[in-house]
This record gives C-alpha cells, structure tokens and sequence, in this order.
C-alpha cells in the first residue's frame, strides 16, 4: 500500500486530485454547513436587546483576555525561563483545563463561586468571567510561553551587559519581540470567549451573552429565527473585523526608547519574584481550584448506564470526527502552508470558522442537516465542521515554520512526494500533529451549544452533563463529569507519551 | 583601568567541568584572546567575566573590585555576541544608543553618542537602517559600537568573526584592532581561529577541556609551546617518538645531540624540514600548491609526515632537518594521541 503510494505520488494528478478534493471537502463539508444560516435570513432584526448582548460579549472577553495577559504573561515567564520545584507539575496542570468538557468546568466554577461552595459570587457576569478565564488561560500562558522559548536569549544578555536591568529588559526587549506571539494567544482567547455557550448558560443567570440570546431566540416559541440569525451574522461581522485588525497587529514594529528611569527599573526589578508568586496563586486558586471544584460534590455512582452510554456515544463521535477531519484536513493544511492559488483566502476563512459561536454553528448546522440524513451521521458531520478548523489552523502553523529545505533535500535524494512527506514532514511534526488530534478531539468531547443544535434523540456526555445539573441533580451531574475527565486526561496521557516516542 | 583577575574558577554542568581551577590575569590595555577547539570553556571564561554566567567556585575581580556576585548590568563591560544580538525591532541609532538609555541618560546625550560611535566604526550613512537591512561586517560594528557606547573600557567578543565569510573577516581583523588599541580599549576575544589569534592578540590564551594550558605572546607560544596539544593546534606539527641514551638519539635517520635521557616526543614543524638532494631516503607521495608555498605528504619508512617548502620539491627523494629546531616533550601521561584530542 505504502510503496503504491509513493510511486502513485510521483504523478502530478494524484497530487493535484488530492488537493482539489481536500479543498472541496473544506468549502462543502465545512464552510457551506458553517455559514448556511446566514442564506436563511429573512428580515434583518436588530434589537437594543441585541445591541446589549453584543456590548456585554465583547467586553466580558476583552476583560477576560486582558486578566488572563496579566496573570499569564508572568506565569509563562516563569515556566519558561526559570527553574523551580515541582515545575513539570505546574507545566503538565495548565493544559487540564483543556481537557475538561466545558460544561462540567461551567458546572464546577458555578459550585466553587456559588452558594454550595464560597458563596462569593452568584451567577452573572462576574461569574461568566470567572468561568471565561478559567478556559481561555492556558491558551494566553501556552502561546506566550512558546513565544519566549523561541527568542534568541542573547537579546536579554545583550541587554543586561548593556546594563539594562531584567525588568527593563523585559519592556524594551522581550515584550516588542514577542508580541506575535501574545497577540496569537490573546485572539485565541479572546475569540473562545465570544463564542462559548454550553457552560455559559449554566452561570449566566440573568445576563445575557450574544451565544446566550441566541439560545433564547431559538428556544422561544415559537422560534424566532430571524432575530436569531440577525444577531450572530452581526455578531460575526463584528468579529471578524476585531479579528483581521489584531492579525495585522502581529508584526514585529520598529520600537523607539524614550528617556528611562533606570533607578526606578532597577528597583521594581526587585519584584519579580512577587510577579511570580502572584502568576502561581492565580493558576492554581482561581483557574486550578475551581475548575476541579466539582470532584468534591460526585456521590460515586460513576458507572450508571446513562453515563455509560453518553460516554460511549461521545467517544464514538469525537473518533469518527477526529478522524475524518485528519484525512481531509492534513492534505488540506498542506495545500495552505504549500502557499498555492487561494491558500490565503482558505486561511481566513478557516480562521473565521473558528470564530464562529457554536450556538451559531449548531443553528446552522441543524438547517444545513434538516431531514438530509440520519442523526447519527448529521452530528458526526457537526462535529467534523466544529473541529476540522482546529486541527488545520494547528498544523498549518507547524508546516509552515517548518525548513523547506529539508523535504527538497528528500526530494533529491530520490524520495518521490509521498515517501518525502510519510518519513521526513510527518515524523518532524509529529509532537504538533498530535497536539492537534488532542485539542480537536476534546473539543468534540466536551462540545455543548452546537450539538444541542441539532440533536434529537441522542445524548452526548456534555448534554447529559447540563441536562442532570439543570434538573438539580449535581451530584449525578458531578460524577459523570468526573469520570469524563478521568478518562480525557487518560487518553491525553497516552496520546502524549507516544509524542515523546521518537 | 580594567585589570582582570580571575581565582580558582571552577564551573560544572551536572558532572562536566567547563571551567576547572581557572587563574587568569590580564592587565589593562592588552588585547587577549582566548583559543582552543569547541568545548574547550573559552565562551565560560569569557561569560563568567561577563557575569553571564557565575562560577560554582573562585572569584571575578575587574579593576581590583571582587565582582563575582555581580549581574551582568552592574559590571560595566561591553559584549559582542557571537551573531551580535542585535535588536532587530530598532534602528542601528537605537540599538547603539541602548546602553546609554538604559542607564537613564536623557534621549539627546544619549542619541548623539550612540551617532558618535556608529561615525567611529563608519555606519555614519546608515543610522536609520534597521539591523536586518545591514551586511554581515556592518552588523558586527554595529555590535562594537552598541558595546562601546556605554563608556566602557572592557570589550568582551564571543566568535565575533564566526558569521562573515572568510575575505571580510581577514579585513575585519585589521580594523578591529586598530580600533581597540586608538581608543585604549582592554579587550578579551575568543575564538578557535589560530590564524586570527595569531593576527590580533598581544596575549594569546589556550584551554582545553576547561583548563588553561598557556598563555604569552603569539611569538612565544608559536615558538614554544610547552606540550603538545599547544604545539599542534597552533600551527602544524609532527610527532615523532624517540628515546634518547646519554644526550644522543637517531631521528628520522639523523643522529641528534641533547641533555636529554630516556623517552620523549619530538616535534617538528613542517615548514622547518627541507626536502633535498641529500639526507634520509623518504617518498613524496602527494604534493599541493597552496601559492606562496607547497605541502607535501611525505612516507619514511611508512611514518607519514608533513612538510612545506616554498619552492617546489616534488621531485626531491631526500629529507633533513635543522636540530635546532626540533622541540621535545615527555609523554603527557594521559598518551599522546588522547592529548592532541580537544577533550
């Protein structure tokens, strides 16, 4: 099979079939669901109250990434370039939040704040933020701390002989430089914030997000679809425009230094262990704490049937989309990093996909689906739309920083395409590529708004999550959602060690 | 005036030694270099003067303050990286302008200076020009310059000729140390370049594996270097071994008279063996021109040599040798082939 690959690669048409087919899977399995609702549009609506949602939206995520920039830069910081104890623990924590299904992490932050835990804070935007902060910090912490990584260290030596102290050296040098990579985190976190509906409902109470309004819409009977499709086309327009000015933001700019108070940098450097210490305190009291709250409130009936069966069912979906979304989506990811024809135009449309509210998604999608075909496969498609972005925008990322000299030198050698791809590209992004099973795969796992959107019958674990805790049954709720963590942070585990496997 | 005094430093990474037992002592105005193969601890020596990194055990003094617990910012000294470590995100004024901000003088004084040094090292035209718009030598003096704002008179260079092409870098050379000595610079420069050691250092200082094995002027341990590893990684050398009974021993079929007794290695340059129409029988087996001179492989009696002539001899059977100018060594008492590797 292998060798019939390599020698079918050496034709041009196989290369140029499979790149039409990926791409035409991408426009019709992916885009056409995606953005079909907005061809149902009926009358534009625009209310105050939707005018509400969109400010209380916006700002919730622009004070979410901003809280998580300042307690996740130091933090990244301290993970990346300084040693302490315990530190690959710290390092291993900041993903879990990942991992865990949104609605239970919704759940077990309502439990934390609310009145069955410290009773500081009711549901509300208070506690939107809070939950907010709690799934989007990782993603500020992971990229910044990759940003730093990646600099030349020599700069910072440079500037300490020069006789910069560190925290000057930090403004002037490392912040300019690694703004990218920040700006990439905070988009990231920004825009995962704008569209999560699942465990925003669950602490919400009476406010109201865009995500959340639309669920209202949609819910209210009978539906009011126009208002519903009005709102998340302009909630997507708004987004979208936010979006393509932060990416022009990720330049590096040419930076100018005033006059420095060189006495005052030197003495605030003194506080650099405080900035440490307050990064820690904020990972582990306000995102680690609350987010695994929830543990405590489980009555150990882990294995009851309709658990078993939303586990199996999820599972099962997550697979079938994970593994339809790297079949199309590897070829596809190659043709944009490959800078071809369009690659561009691709690029932003994927990115914007990503954007998209998944109560959005699930509105669309449920339209695009309606009566075309069974449950079962309309949810697997579903899922495949809301994760295919993902995965591509991951190893588009890994491939097009990879050197190109090194599959051209296979290529010289006598490596026909696909043998060059199978022993030299693959293996060298191998750590990313399942990096980007692990996000897309959870995030069909843990998915709540778009699968409510279209789903009838079945019960995926995040939906039986939300369901038990709206009917009062937490306890109920919190087993499920622990053995749903156990068995993520299982799977990511093995996943993870065969990364490390050369 | 930056007199350096180094004492005892010792470095280890887990259980390699980077630096072991180290004793330096440069005085003010001298251009060093620091030499030897990859590994070696050259670059540690150079980052502990620098403060870059700090040493497990022993001390740093720089003009006769103890600066071992220093950071980097308070030192006063001036380091030009291995690929520079230009700012790319400012402009050559405000990479050389860096240090003098840094220590909060006002943007003028600072800006003017910075456009003084970037005149002295000839970037005058380019001030404005971003780092990467620069060529190779334009980066390393603006690197100079950057190092040089800030007043300081110690100049440390990491490999600061590693990324130019090797025509530039002779040129460079030239310019560079006439730079340090017009403006009374200390400078302290490593390298693995024996060619560029050669060409810019008042002193010359060798290591191997984290240790200091000699130090004095290129003349001097050109001349006489005091075991073989110097011998060889300075220059050319042949080894021979030869055991001496009462002052007198047979080399390479000459007979050769010192007051020595027992065995030892000799060592003889190429360029200090002729190739002749008289002396011991050997075989030319392969002969290149390099220009001003000619290198041959040379086998007596399967021993294969090296020689260089500035005619050409390729047709020559016979070899001999001046006496004089053979040098002998003791056995290093790790052997001799493990002592001419660079770990």
């Amino acid at each position: 099979m292998k060798r019939w690959l390599d020698r079918a690669s050496q034709d041009r048409k196989w290369g140029r079939a499979i790149n039409v087919i990926a791409v035409l899977f991408f426009l019709f399995f992916i885009i056409s669901p995606l953005f079909f609702v907005f061809t149902h549009i009926g009358r534009f609506e625009f209310s105050a109250a939707m005018q509400e949602a969109l400010i209380t939206s916006f700002c919730i995520a622009a004070v979410v990434t901003f809280i998580d920039l300042i307690f996740g830069i130091p933090l990244a910081w301290l993970l990346a370039r300084k040693r302490f104890p315990l530190q690959g623990v710290v390092d291993a924590l900041i993903d879990l939040p990942l991992i865990i299904p949104t609605s239970a992490l919704g759940l077990s932050i309502a439990l934390f704040w609310g009145s069955m835990g410290l009773g500081l804070i009711q549901p509300g935007l208070l506690l939107i933020i809070v939950l907010h902060i709690a799934f989007t910090f990782s993603y500020v912490v992971r990229t910044t701390q990759a940003a730093i990584l990646e600099m030349n260290s020599d700069l910072a030596r440079a500037a300490s002989s020069l006789g910069a102290s560190p925290l000057l050296s930090f403004r002037t040098i490392w912040m300019p430089l690694m703004r990218a990579g920040i700006v990439s985190g905070a988009m990231l976190a920004f825009t995962r914030s704008l569209g999560e509906t699942g465990a925003t409902t669950l602490v919400a109470g009476a406010a109201k997000t865009v995500p959340i309004l639309t669920v209202y819409f949609k819910g209210s009977t009978p539906p009011d679809m126009n208002s519903a499709i009005s709102l998340s086309a302009i909630f997507l327009a708004v987004s979208a425009i936010i979006f393509i000015f932060m990416r022009s933001q990720l330049g590096v700019r040419r930076f100018s230094m005033g006059k420095v108070n060189a006495d005052l940098n030197k003495r605030l450097s003194r506080f650099g262990s405080v900035a440490d210490i307050t990064g820690m305190l904020f990972l582990l009291l306000i995102v680690m704490l609350p987010s695994f709250y929830f543990f405590k409130f489980t009555d150990f009936n882990f294995f009851s049937p309709a658990v078993i069966d939303a586990i199996v069912v999820s599972f099962a979906l997550a697979g079938a989309a994970t593994l339809l979304s790297i079949i199309f989506g590897m070829p596809f990811a190659l043709y944009i990093a490959s800078r071809g024809p369009f690659s561009g135009t691709l690029k932003l449309l994927n990115d914007l996909s990503m954007m998209m509210p998944t109560v959005t998604i699930g509105l669309s999608l449920s339209l695009f689906w309606a009566g075309k075909a069974d449950e079962a496969v309309v949810l697997v498609l579903a899922h495949t739309a809301m994760i295919f972005p993902y995965f591509v925008s991951t190893v588009t990322e890994v491939l097009s920083e990879m050197d190109q000299n090194l599959s051209e030198a296979a290529r010289s050698l006598g490596a026909r395409p696909f043998y060059a791809f199978r022993t030299i590209v693959l293996p060298l992004i191998r750590p990313t590529l399942i990096a980007g099973i692990v996000v897309a795969f959870m995030r069909s796992v843990s998915e709540t708004g778009g699968t409510l959107a279209v789903s009838k019958h079945i019960e995926t674990i995040p939906l039986l999550i939300v369901n038990l805790s709206k009917a009062g049954q937490n306890a109920q709720a919190a087993s499920a959602a622990v053995l749903l963590a156990v068995l993520s942070i299982i799977l990511v585990l093995v996943l993870k060690t065969t990364q490390k496997k050369r | 005036m930056p007199q350096i005094q180094i004492r005892n430093a010792s470095k280890y990474y887990g259980s390699v030694k980077a630096l072991y037992n180290v004793d330096l002592n440069i005085e003010d105005g001298d251009y060093v270099v620091l030499l030897g193969p990859s590994g070696c601890g050259k670059t540690t020596l150079l980052k502990t003067i620098a403060g870059i990194i700090t040493p497990n055990t022993g001390s740093v003094s720089i003009a006769g303050r103890n600066v071992t617990a220093l950071p980097p910012e308070d030192r006063g000294i001036g380091f030009v990286f291995q690929n520079y470590a230009l700012f790319t995100h400012m402009s050559a004024l405000e990479n050389a302008s860096y240090g003098l901000l840094a220590r909060g003088e006002t943007p003028e004084k600072a800006h003017r200076i910075g456009a003084e040094m970037l005149k002295l090292v000839q970037l005058a035209d380019r001030t404005d020009a971003m780092p990467r718009e620069l060529s190779g030598g334009m980066q390393q003096r603006l690197a100079i310059a950057r190092a040089m704002a800030t007043g300081s008179k110690l100049l440390l260079l990491d490999e600061p000729m590693n990324a130019l092409d090797a025509h530039i870098r002779t040129e460079l050379r030239v310019e560079l140390r006439r730079m340090v000595k017009s403006l009374g610079l200390t400078a302290i420069h490593v390298t693995h370049d024996q060619e560029e050691a050669m060409a810019l250092a008042d002193k010359i200082i060798i290591m191997r594996a984290g240790r200091i094995l000699q130090a004095g002027t290129p003349h001097e341990v050109y001349l006489h270097p005091n075991c073989p590893f110097v011998a060889s990684f300075l220059g050319e050398a042949n080894f021979l071994r030869v055991t001496f009974d009462e002052g007198e021993a047979q080399l390479l079929g000459q007979k050769v008279k010192t007051k020595l007794h027992g065995p030892y290695i000799a060592c003889i340059r190429p360029e200090n063996m002729r190739l002749d129409h008289k002396g011991t029988k050997v075989r030319v087996t392969n002969c290149r021109p390099f220009g001003p001179f000619f290198k041959y492989d040379v086998d007596f009696n399967g021993l294969m040599l090296s020689v260089r002539t500035t005619h050409d001899q390729r047709d020559a059977t016979f070899l001999s040798f001046d006496p004089a100018e053979v040098l002998y060594f003791k056995e290093p008492s790790e052997g001799l082939e493990k002592s001419l590797t660079s770990a």
